[in-house]
């Protein structure tokens, strides 16, 4: 039988001005289990906290029940308590009788005084069930893996081996660089991208913390946080190592335009990419049109694809830079050039001579094929009339798209991906460059298209997610997780699919198929309990059996009242 | 030893970095100016493009930064000095008196119900009242009370003092005197984030003259549930259902007379405000007044797609020239050229406008600058270099997060905070790159 | 029903991550809301288990309200469209039961939302004052035992089933399904401990929950021990000793069979009455349906099972013999599942219920669909009951007759189906009803295939009584599709509407080999005649 110990406090006149705490104390003794109640001004002063930790002491409470406010800012505070005192910390309950009692029922004094009384039954019955618990530990295999050796994937591995982590990058391309390896110069600043890739790769290539993969895939992948299996195919070769975390970035690709603006008909239709490698040869064409949200923010790709326009306003400016007289239109429905300096990247080609015309996407430009280029016609409308214009050269801004194996990179790994294809994070506002999946991070325009110093941005914070378990040597397993009863289980795998984390598998156990939580991955939600039809699927801290002992309590309390 | 990095301002960004370093195992020093972290982003009553509700989202993380055990909260504390070099600077933090013994105050509030003294509340955007002696918010993190000095009546003359009758944990202490905490720090992480430009200075706009114009910030209070109206849409004038919006975009920016640059979050937080006005009113109008639509983020052009078919939600490409008092106390007038080179001068009523002023480097960012001897760039945040290294600024060792760098949206924002988390440990790994 | 001193017990379950906060925010704000409202903190909406809400409904709450975050929002995914979607099908189930649906609410509520919540909560509140008390099902008595009066009882059960006959010879054990799969569980043992007079761990015997009460040993026993039986009686015991068994589906079926018993309901049973159906309310013949709207509800996720059609269809083809059967609303659970699972107490309430029932009704004949129900009324009514004057015939039993009358014709099949047949152990062993089956499977014109193990040693579906659903019984229901697969059939029928649904649970999730060997499609042998019957 468990040592119960029940402590009510008065929050000064929050509590004790509505709730008769001496009447609740009262009858919180002569519960079944109580050892002990006693009452505080203010339990989580130092002088409540003083006395709650004498009286487990000297009472030799196995359970601690605090009837005060809310678990949200205080429950650590008495926890603490409960440790300092020798009681394991999941052995506290925490009743809430001023949010949840006092402060509403502030006029019916006797009715708040009563469901104080039951709250604190509820809250006693569930403790006397209460079993200690324990933050699991699990060791971290102090290694990390970057899957994609574009800006983001090669940042996010500099960054780690540079804090000194041993780290394997897996590439698909006979070499590093990725996307910037076919575009000479970054915007809004005019950067050159070849010293960027080169030192970063140089950067890598004389650690022997790093470990180059070229020509690679994954074809196998087991584990979890700390302790991944990884298996590659290496050219020809396989190789397996272990890793505590995972970063992708495989990145995005530039859509290929199907048959619309007379691309693949017309020689001079081309695309950004075809007009970066002619740029970097330095052949800047005498006119250029440009026609943006081509394929994109349309019924069947509805999404702006972030870079485009940043990237035509950069183009514009090098023909406009290396040819003062050159003719460049950009044809748009919107320009997207947000923040500070791509702005300014804006303001600079209006002023330099880019002439901009915004066309409705109901009304798209119409190309024709010229002796010397193209000729388009479009709708403006700003000047609500037809115009035609010729360009050397028509430059067709193509939204990035997702990455090809997207979906089977997903399936390895576990992790989602979104309605256009890239990878969804485990929360688009505050969790950026995480996966629901612990220990899987994200980066770089495999998530979203991004600017270059956006990709290196979320590079260094995937690497700083991948360094905190790492660096760390374990990671903490949260105590509040599911667990099976081995007997019980049918092994009809309901659990399996209610677990939005991806925690449980089926397994064998002396003979017999069962389902296994891991828990490192368990977030303790409990929906795993819900669907399992056999109650082989517990939540610690809130069994079954916990909740319905709440509600017998409850019940029992309010029958023993009506006889009265 | 661990070392010691100091993070200035507790918004989303600072919050960010000060949990990803402490939880790499620094110790976290994290300042604050105002009582409570949390920054703007707690009072947001939703995040675009899904509609998450703000303080549910980052009440948890500042729960966590109050109990981390590597991070020391220096709340109601502002920068006093820095001086020094990478990785051994001198930081004095002047910690402010709040006349409280936060040992001692439980937050249960008893002294605000008495305190006679009402001020304009800052975190309802001047909407509602708090008291001298007040909580920022129900949420505040540490829910710990502070008086405000310049408005209480015991400390500028003498009388009152009914806080310190009524306290039974005996935390009221008129006697406090601030103090200068000086700590050494190994690197220095700015995330000073933005201040809404005073819409003030546009009278054009009609801010401060209108009753029923207000700030986007403002709006955002009135829609929140925890707000000062309880999430009832009502205008300022007479408290009326409004039928009829207006949201004006670029107040301010994208304007060579003012602010050049965007201020990149408008047209969505404009977009989400609209589509949760129609929900709290689902008869109401709403126009949108902008120049470009940018809606460059995940799932944000579905947003505004969902907005304009699913919400009515009206986007008119043009710049109000002029706003005036419509007839009577209540409404707006609004004159605008009609889109396209047959634009005509139309002048239309609304019950209400939203300004969405430029959204400006915080004042604390120049002091900052200032401190550091640090030089701005062209549009007054922190310049950042290198490419190589977004978050790094001119100086080694003091790294930039979140809106003091560039203006950026809340995930950019968390991503750069636990950027510098990454580069951190590699400034203090010796590894450097 | 308004009782003006009704103070209704109100039970919330407000998630971690916003109903929680969001009452919080309400306290701080001081917005009031009745005092009949008491939280319970989960860590999400979606771990509510639908027994739990269940057994509080059983005990004496009045109402239960499940507080998440916003759909879409959830903290853990989406914890919040499971919670509603198992709040769903309780609805369904509450509201075939009479309990009114609206004593379950979801409510979905952001952390900052106060005023909401204060809402919701008066308003649930009011609502519940307004239906009344909820049926308060005191838990089955006790009677305190002495190891005395316990042997006694053990003796007269092994008298009344015939186990002094047991010779030891272990055939049970050997033919047992469930021994094949749990190597612990022996029948042979649970039998001899009690003829040598080993009764002191009855209190804590689990194996005698284990037994899948098939009655596969029955048959096979030289001497013809009635072990079910045995079994039956132990459990009866057992349960005053405390001695509770594990349920599936956390009780939640027990729980809403006991409301049956206990409580005064305004049920909607019938609700499966279409208007092409003819049915009577008095009568020579009444269709005893059994419980499969209320299974319709518990596994609405398994639409495909459509187990109301069973009642459709055999009112259909008595209907085309020119019967007009009697149906009624006010039929309550046979009490199957509670006599097996040693709850004597309230399976005599239902029993005297549906007696009256069709007493009052003038039926001279009962026909029955289900298995359970007629085993139920032909063996244990009997047993407790003398006054059982009317016919008690399986719908099997009665269309062969009528086509033997002429009163009925099966048109025959344009396509010839092979279908394979699956004795269940209610109908096969327990009352010996083999042919009139198969003969009508024959008669509709398809081709009867049978499985390796057929009749009297057909295998069994691996649960009764919701009580032995294990990774035993998950082996044993594989097995039994895989049989059924290997017969070449496309189809196997059965009229066991349990039966469907244990198979159906174990063909559904993930499967340690290929799916194919174990799919397979099991229908309701009266819902194939029927469709045979209406041209389908």
């Amino acid at each position: 039988m468990q040592r119960v110990g029940v402590f009510v406090c008065h929050c000064g006149h929050n509590i004790g001005s509505v709730v008769d705490v001496e009447k609740v104390v009262e009858y919180a003794k002569q519960l079944e289990n109580v050892a002990v109640a006693d009452h505080n001004l203010y339990s989580c002063s130092e002088e409540g906290l003083g006395s709650i930790k004498k009286s487990i002491r000297e009472n030799k409470l196995d359970v601690v029940v605090v009837a005060a406010c809310t678990p949200r800012t205080h429950e650590p505070l008495f926890r603490r308590a409960c440790e300092q005192a020798g009681v394991n910390k999941y052995l506290f309950e925490f009743v809430n009788i001023r949010e949840h009692c006092s402060w509403i029922h502030a006029k019916e004094k006797e009715a708040a005084t009563e469901k104080a009384k039951r709250l604190i039954a509820m809250g006693v019955a569930k403790a006397s069930l209460l079993t200690p618990q324990k933050e699991g530990e699990a060791s971290v295999i102090p290694v990390a893996a970057v899957i994609g050796g574009g800006i983001a994937g090669l940042t996010a591995a500099a960054s780690l081996v540079s804090q000194g982590i041993e780290t394997h990058v897996i590439e698909k391309e006979a070499r590093l660089g990725g996307l910037l390896n076919n575009i000479s110069v970054i915007g809004p600043e005019f950067v050159e991208t070849e010293p960027l890739i080169r030192r970063l790769k140089e950067d890598l290539e004389r650690s022997p913390q790093a470990h180059i993969h070229l020509e690679s895939r994954i074809v196998e992948l087991g584990g979890f946080i700390g302790n991944f299996d990884i298996k590659i195919a290496e050219g020809a070769k396989t190789t397996d190592f272990k890793v505590g975390a995972i970063i992708v970035a495989t990145g995005g690709r530039e859509l290929e335009p199907t048959n619309v603006y007379g691309f693949g008909k017309i020689p001079t239709v081309i695309t950004q990419m075809e007009l970066e490698k002619r740029l970097a040869g330095g052949a800047a064409p005498s006119s250029a049109i440009f026609i943006q949200c081509v394929e994109c923010r349309q019924p069947g790709r509805e999404y702006c694809s972030r870079i485009c326009c940043n990237v035509t306003l950069k183009n514009a400016l090098r023909i406009i830079r290396s040819n003062p007289n050159a003719r460049v239109t950009v044809l748009h429905r919107d320009i997207m050039s947000y923040g500070t300096t791509a702005e300014r990247l804006y303001r600079e080609a209006s002023e330099s001579g880019v002439s901009f015309m915004r066309y409705g996407l109901e009304s798209p430009p119409k190309i024709s094929e010229k002796e010397d280029g193209a000729s388009v016609e479009v709708f403006d409308e700003t000047l609500n009339e037809n115009i035609g214009i010729s360009g050397e050269i028509v430059v067709l801004a193509t939204p990035i798209i997702s990455q090809e194996g997207t979906a089977e990179t997903a399936k390895l790994l576990k992790v989602p991906a979104d309605k256009n294809g890239f990878f969804l994070e485990a929360h688009v506002k505050l969790r950026p460059v995480e996966f629901a999946t612990d220990g899987v991070f994200i980066c770089g325009s495999a998530r979203w298209p991004s600017h270059v110093t956006e990709c290196i941005a979320q590079g260094l914070a995937a690497a700083a997610k991948a360094a905190i378990p790492i660096r760390g040597g374990k990671v903490v397993i949260e105590a509040i997780t599911a667990e099976v009863d081995v007997e019980r289980c049918a092994a009809c795998g309901n659990c399996v699919l209610a677990c939005p984390y991806e925690a449980i598998e089926m397994t064998v156990i002396d003979g017999k198929r069962c389902a296994k939580v891991n828990e490192a991955q368990c977030k303790g939600c409990g929906t795993c309990v819900a669907a399992c039809p056999n109650d082989a699927m517990q939540q610690k801290g809130f069994t079954t059996r916990q909740l319905g002992a709440m509600i017998d309590a409850l019940i029992k309390n309010c029958k023993e009242e009506a006889v009265e | 030893m661990k070392e010691n990095v100091v993070v200035i301002g507790a918004g989303i960004a600072g919050i960010q970095a000060s949990l990803d370093l402490a939880d790499m195992g620094f110790s976290v020093h994290l300042i604050e100016k105002t009582p409570s972290i949390g920054g703007h982003m707690a009072q947001l009553d939703k995040t675009f493009p899904t509609n998450d509700c703000s303080m549910c989202i980052l009440s948890p993380k500042m729960i966590m930064c109050a109990e981390h055990e590597n991070i020391t909260l220096h709340t109601y504390s502002e920068v006093d000095s820095i001086a020094g070099d990478f990785p051994r600077f001198k930081v004095g933090i002047r910690e402010k008196a709040r006349y409280i013994d936060l040992n001692r105050c439980t937050g249960c509030g008893d002294c605000v119900a008495k305190c006679p003294s009402k001020v304009p509340s800052e975190f309802e955007e001047g909407l509602s009242i708090r008291k001298a002696i007040y909580l920022p918010f129900p949420q505040a993190v540490p829910r710990k009370m502070t008086i405000d000095a310049e408005n209480c009546r015991k400390i500028k003359d003498n009388k009152c003092g009914v806080c310190l009758k009524v306290c039974q944990a005996g935390a009221v202490d008129y006697d406090q005197k601030g103090r200068i905490v000086e700590l050494d720090a190994a690197v220095i992480v700015i995330a000073t984030g933005f201040d809404l430009m005073d819409a003030t200075a546009l009278p054009q706009f009609g801010y401060g003259i209108c009753k029923d114009v207000v700030s986007s910030m403002q709006f955002e209070r009135i829609l929140s549930a925890s707000g000062p109206t309880g999430g009832h849409l009502v205008r300022p004038s007479d408290d009326k259902e409004p039928v009829n919006l207006a949201f004006v975009q670029c107040v301010g920016s994208r304007d060579a007379k003012n602010h050049l640059y965007c201020s990149s979050v408008c047209c969505m937080y404009a977009t989400k405000e609209s589509i949760l006005a129609t929900e709290h009113a689902p008869d109401v109008k709403i126009t949108i007044f902008y120049m470009d639509m940018r809606a460059v983020g995940k799932g944000f052009q579905e947003f505004v797609q969902r907005a304009k078919k699913s919400h009515g939600v009206r986007y008119v490409r043009s710049r109000p020239a002029k706003v005036q008092q419509a007839n009577g106390d209540n409404g707006v007038l609004v004159s605008y050229e009609t889109p396209g080179m047959t634009g005509e001068p139309v002048s239309e009523e609304y019950d209400m406008l939203i300004l969405c002023p430029a959204l400006l480097p915080s004042s604390s960012t120049r002091e900052i600058a200032k401190m550091l001897d640090m030089e701005l760039d062209d549009d007054g945040f922190f310049r950042t270099p290198d490419i190589r290294y977004p978050t790094d600024s001119s100086k080694k060792g003091i790294l930039i997060c979140g809106f003091s760098g560039a203006p950026m949206d809340i995930p950019d924002s968390v991503s750069q905070a636990s950027g510098v988390a990454a580069r951190t440990a590699e400034l203090l790994s010796g590894g450097d790159r | 029903m308004t009782d003006d001193n009704f103070e209704p017990n109100i039970i919330a379950f407000t998630c971690t991550w916003c109903g929680y906060p969001s009452a919080n925010l309400a306290g701080v704000n001081k917005i009031d809301y009745p005092a009949n409202v008491k939280i319970i903190r989960v860590m999400c909406s979606g771990s509510v288990d639908p027994a739990v809400v269940m057994q509080a409904l059983e005990r004496g709450a009045d109402g239960i309200i499940i507080i998440g975050c916003l759909i879409d929002n959830c903290h853990y995914v989406e914890g919040n469209k499971n919670a509603e979607e198992r709040a769903d099908r309780l609805k369904r189930l509450l509201n075939v039961l009479g309990l009114d649906s609206k004593r379950i609410r979801t409510e979905w509520i952001n952390a900052s939302e106060r005023v909401k919540f204060a809402n919701a909560m008066r308003e649930f509140v009011d609502e519940i004052r307004e239906l009344g008390p909820a049926p308060h099902i005191p838990a089955p008595k006790r009677k305190e035992l002495t190891s005395e009066e316990i042997k006694k009882e053990i003796s007269r059960i092994i008298e009344d089933t015939g186990a002094f006959d047991c010779v030891e010879c272990g055939k049970c054990t050997s033919v047992c399904p469930v021994a094949r799969f749990d190597t612990e569980f022996a029948p042979r043992t649970i039998v001899l401990r009690s003829m040598e007079g080993i009764t002191d761990n009855l209190a804590n015997d689990k194996d005698i929950w284990t037994c899948s009460t098939c009655e596969m040993c029955n048959s096979m026993c030289p001497y013809k021990v009635n072990y079910s039986g045995f079994i039956q009686g132990l459990r009866g015991t057992a349960m005053q000793l405390s001695n509770s068994p594990v349920c599936s589906q956390g009780g939640l079926i027990q729980s809403a069979i006991r409301i049956m018993a206990g409580a005064d309901l305004k049920q909607n049973r019938l609700d499966w009455v279409t208007e092409d159906l003819e049915i009577a309310e008095k009568g020579d013949v009444f269709y005893f349906v059994g419980c499969l709207p209320h299974f319709d509800a518990i596994f609405a996720d398994r639409e495909y099972l459509e187990l109301t059609r069973t009642a459709q269809s055999a009112v259909k083809l008595m209907n085309a013999a020119g019967i007009k059967p009697a149906v009624s609303n006010e039929e309550r659970c046979c009490g199957h599942d509670l006599v097996w699972s040693g709850d004597e107490e309230n399976f005599l309430k239902l029993m005297d219920k549906n007696l009256e029932l069709v007493k009052n009704s003038g039926a001279k004949k009962v026909v029955f669909t289900c298995p359970e129900c007629i085993r139920t009324f032909e063996m244990d009514y009997k047993d407790f009951a003398e006054d059982i004057d009317f016919e008690i015939v399986h719908i099997s039993d009665l269309l062969v007759q009528l086509i033997d009358e002429g009163k009925l014709s099966l048109p025959s099949m344009a396509d010839e189906i092979i279908a394979t047949y699956h004795d269940s152990c209610r109908l096969g062993r327990h009352m010996g009803i083999y042919d009139s089956p198969r003969s009508l499977i024959e008669s509709a014109g398809m081709k009867l295939v049978e499985m390796e193990n057929t009749r009297e040693k057909s295998a069994c579906c691996g649960v009764s009584a919701w009580l032995s659903c294990n990774s035993a019984a998950m082996r044993m229901q594989l097995e039994r599709l895989e049989e059924a697969k290997k017969t070449g059939a496309e189809v196997m029928l059965t009229f066991c509407p349990k039966c469907r649904i244990h198979l159906s649970c174990a063909a559904n999730e993930e499967l340690p080999f290929d799916r194919e060997r174990v799919n397979i499609i099991t229908k309701d042998l009266t819902v194939a005649l029927a469709e045979l019957l209406e041209g389908k």
